[in-house]
């Protein structure tokens, strides 16, 4: 899988195997890692019997540095009686069995597993006279606290986030799910970066031809690096040309959780605190975890108010457009004379005013997010101020059309897990309405819906159950049912359908 | 079900597309005057004097409302005069949001049918158009007549109108289409209402002034205010109005009963005279204001009262569909048109004889008081001492 090459093509690995004398076996990893600073080692002698010499090698930083002394370096220094004999192989095992304090420790002779353990923060240790050596887990970075994610904020609900610690993110799922079923697959994905990228998945719940094909689309990826699971997400996509998000990324949990709890897989990436889950369906971009927290009845309106400004935002700068330029005598006569009397003076044509506002508007929101926050409040107030006030006192855009902007960027927040593609169809439709008028916004609309039919996440329908008509398909897409009309799982995402027993309630499985 | 349900997923994905098709003419909004009425009147030798209000004509300042202004010119046809302003406007005239077209007396004596196969036939206007006529002056003379409450005329026009369906039933409102069914239609002559410039603190205003009686397309005559809200009434239209009916034997003056509801029935009968039209008006009525000092709330002179009112409109009616019999001889409350939706072997008989000039109205009222009781006495008589006597 990985290939461990040099610049001259050759396996860094090959030429070395460990030998009896521990100091060839140091001089191996001080070549493997040449002009590394961070590189150190520590050769201690048992103060009872000096033939007893073993090194510990770890990198600065990594490792729990007062671990590594408290608990290997003083019980070897300190321990007693140990059966020493400088011919036999079992020496090191004599030192697991007896000396050390450490819980996880690995056996091992493979160099690449070793370097890799060492690069991860792992402490190795060797004895003379010995070919294998110990790996030990006393790995003691700095982490980020769990704080609730910054972009997930909820109103009710766990506060927990993941952070970029591979294994404090699967406690966290672990914690949730208590469960021998939830299984953690692990594969190494990244040639130079070896990052550890986990599926994990109830073993009864998940639908395994989603699994097979997501492992085989994982196994098969071949690349230098992973850095966070979008570069996952597009690596692993059915449809690799769409502005749509066809994976799930969440920082939280309880969500993970959640998903996993309905057949889903989640993928854990070491080193990023978004966790992918799929299949995906186009109407997990309108749900949030609120709705699963607060009352359904309030879930259910704010879904549809979401749904509803989803709408707007990729309809209404096509729609304004379509009607101002082109269907005029569709307009209310009253709004038809405010939009003609705020268009007086205005020097540019409505289209190119449009755009320019809605460019204007990205630009914002881009360097709103850029900049540092505490430059954040200037930032809108500028904003508000030039474009709100100034640009149409200055009759350099018309106030409908700053209304209309607003309107369609308020909204576009809502949906904020499908900006990207919401600014892409916005402005197409921009276009077509401009060109076409109405006909054109339709024509739009038409190509915008049938593409979106047209995606799977990993063969699974991507706009399953929109048209659903069954009690319990549409239980959680426009609104959500309260928990006890919830019985079943997604039929296409898990094999497992029944979630609550209680079918006096509900029937129709 | 599979089938059925991608049939009509495939159907609605189709529907808005032939609906909405066919859009061109990118044009900006402000590129164009927004024409909100057309009056028509004759100018010179007989010529089509075509007069627009267009809206936000004259821009007034931050926070006013369009003030709006007119713009005229003359040609042989109406559509020729509308043209003739648009090479001489500034900009383009956009008549998709014109709401009222007002046909000048002098015009409509002449015919309307030229003005009317306009607008059906014209793309942007609408055949859901008011239509008015001006009474005893000029269209654009009601264009131009500063409006009570209301600066842009066609709206001015427009709200009377609607108002007035619910609240005065005084002459109802005629649409483009309806204008054209009714002159379609057989046993019913067209009608529209008319407006004219009354004189108010020094300023001329428009007011809705009473009825244009149509024979054909042609104006015949005029209906004053008192006989439309008869007239209405006959049609079954009326859903609140006020009649002004004078007191006979309870007392001196007169009294304005509030008419909540008209229940009209028409009934035609064959019988040896002639052609029977009996003519049922069910009206609830209610009591808003008393004039004078007696009591007339007690059951009797109450009676009396109810007699009074149902005696005065009977009459008013019976006088007002023998004018329409004897002068202009047009069926304007569409008696033949029952005759011709319920009894087709009648009318099989009458038609094209003059049949309305001899039928018969037998006019029944009866008159039904409403929330009677919530006040008894009139305010000056509460107490014994009361100075008013």
């Amino acid at each position: 899988m990985a290939k461990n090459v040099d610049s001259k093509g050759k396996d860094i690995y090959k030429d070395y195997t460990l030998t009896e004398n521990l100091m060839d076996n140091i001089k191996i990893f001080q070549e493997i890692f040449k002009d590394d600073g961070m590189f150190r080692y520590r050769i201690c002698k048992n103060s009872e019997n000096p033939d007893i010499m073993c090194c510990a090698i770890f990198i600065d930083g990594m490792t729990n540095s007062v671990g590594v002394s408290e608990n290997i370096i003083k019980p070897l220094v300190e321990a007693k009686g140990i059966k020493w004999n400088s011919k036999v192989q079992d020496n090191i095992r004599e030192i697991y069995k007896k000396v050390l304090y450490a819980s996880r420790v690995q056996h091992s002779n493979d160099i690449k597993e070793i370097v890799e353990s060492i690069i991860y923060g792992d402490t190795l240790l060797m004895a003379q006279g010995s070919k294998e050596v110990l790996i030990i887990d006393l790995k003691g970075w700095e982490t980020r606290s769990p704080t609730e994610p910054e972009n997930e904020k909820t109103m009710r609900g766990p506060r927990e986030g993941f952070t970029e610690a591979f294994l404090k993110n699967t406690s966290f799922i672990r914690r949730r799910l208590r469960t021998p079923d939830l299984k953690f697959k692990l594969i190494k994905i990244g040639t130079r970066t070896n990052t550890q990228v986990c599926l994990c998945y109830l073993d009864t719940l998940v639908n395994p031809k989603v699994l097979a094909r997501l492992e085989d689309k994982l196994k098969n990826i071949e690349i230098d690096g992973i850095l966070d699971t979008n570069y996952l997400d597009e690596l692993t996509k059915d449809n690799p040309y769409t502005p749509l998000k066809t994976s799930g990324v969440t920082e939280r949990p309880d969500i993970v959780a959640g998903k996993l709890l309905e057949g889903r897989i989640a993928v854990i990436v070491d080193g990023s605190p978004s966790v992918m889950t799929v299949p995906y369906f186009f109407i997990e971009n309108l749900q949030t975890d609120d709705d699963y927290y607060i009352n359904y009845f309030f879930a259910g309106a704010c879904r549809l108010i979401r749904i509803l400004s989803l709408m707007i935002t990729i309809v209404v700068p096509a729609l304004y457009i379509a009607l101002v330029a082109f269907h005029k005598e569709m307009i209310p006569i009253n709004l038809a004379l405010s939009i003609s009397e705020a268009r007086q003076g205005v020097p540019l044509p409505i289209v190119v005013e449009c755009l320019v506002m809605l460019l204007v508007f990205e630009i914002l929101r881009e360097s709103g997010m850029r900049i540092p926050s505490n430059v954040g409040t200037a930032l809108s107030i500028v904003g508000a101020i030039v474009i709100g006030q100034a640009a149409v006192d200055a009759k350099f855009v018309s106030a409908p059309m700053v209304i209309v902007v607003s309107v369609t960027g308020i909204t576009g927040l809502m949906a904020a897990k499908m900006k990207g593609a919401v600014i892409i169809y916005r402005t197409f439709l921009v276009i077509m309405a401009s060109v076409l008028g109405m006909y054109g916004l339709i024509v739009g609309l038409i190509l915008i819906v049938a593409h979106t039919v047209s995606l799977t996440s990993f063969g699974v329908k991507y706009t399953s159950y929109l048209d659903a008509y069954k009690v319990q398909e549409m239980k959680d897409i426009y609104v959500r049912y309260p928990w006890w009309k919830m019985l079943t799982r997604p039929r296409n995402v898990s094999t497992n359908l029944v979630r609550q027993s209680n079918t006096k309630e509900g029937g129709d499985i | 079900m599979k089938i059925i349900k991608k049939l009509i997923l495939f159907i609605l994905c189709l529907l808005p597309a032939v609906f909405f098709c066919g859009c061109q003419n990118y044009s900006e909004i402000e590129d164009s005057y927004i024409v909100s009425a057309i009056g028509v009147d004759f100018g010179e030798n007989k010529k089509y004097l075509v007069t627009a209000e267009v809206v936000g004509m004259a821009q007034g300042g931050e926070g006013t409302t369009p003030a709006p202004g007119t713009l005229s010119a003359e040609g042989d046809t109406v559509f020729g005069a509308v043209h003739e302003i648009s090479t001489a406007a500034a900009k383009e005239l956009f008549l998709s949001q014109v709401s009222t077209i007002i046909i000048s007396e002098e015009v409509a004596r002449e015919g309307i049918l030229e003005i009317l196969d306009l607008v059906v036939r014209d793309v942007e206007l609408r055949i859901t158009n008011d239509v008015v006529v001006a009474k005893d002056c000029k269209a654009y003379h009601l264009l131009e007549s500063p409006s009570m409450g209301e600066e842009i005329k066609a709206f001015a026009i427009r709200d009377i109108l609607q108002s007035g369906e619910e609240n005065t039933s005084l002459s109802p409102e005629v649409k483009v289409y309806e204008l054209i069914n009714t002159i379609n239609s057989p046993g019913i002559s067209a009608y529209l209402p008319a407006f004219s410039r009354i004189q108010a603190e020094e300023k001329h205003s428009l007011s809705l002034s009473g009825t244009a009686v149509f024979k054909d397309d042609k104006l015949v005559d005029f209906l004053g205010e008192e006989d439309s809200k008869i007239m209405t009434m006959l049609q079954g239209k009326t859903k609140q109005t006020v009649i002004s009916v004078k007191k006979g034997d309870t007392g001196t003056g007169h009294i304005s009963p509030l008419v909540f509801n008209c229940d009209t029935k028409l009934k035609p009968e064959e019988t040896k005279e002639g052609i029977k039209m009996s003519i049922h008006l069910d009206l609830e009525l209610g009591i808003n204001e008393l004039t004078g000092k007696e009591d007339i709330i007690d059951a009797q002179k109450r009676q009396m009262l109810l007699k009074d009112i149902e005696q005065e409109i009977k009459q008013k009616a019976y006088n007002l569909i023998r004018y329409q019999q004897m002068g202009s001889g047009t069926d304007i409350f569409g008696f033949g048109n029952k005759i011709y939706k319920n009894h087709s072997k009648l009318w099989k008989k009458i038609k094209g004889t003059d049949y309305f000039q001899n039928l018969i109205p037998d006019i029944n009222v009866t008159v039904k008081l409403r929330s009677t009781g919530f006040i008894n006495k009139s305010p000056a008589t509460y107490h014994e001492g009361s100075n008013v006597k």
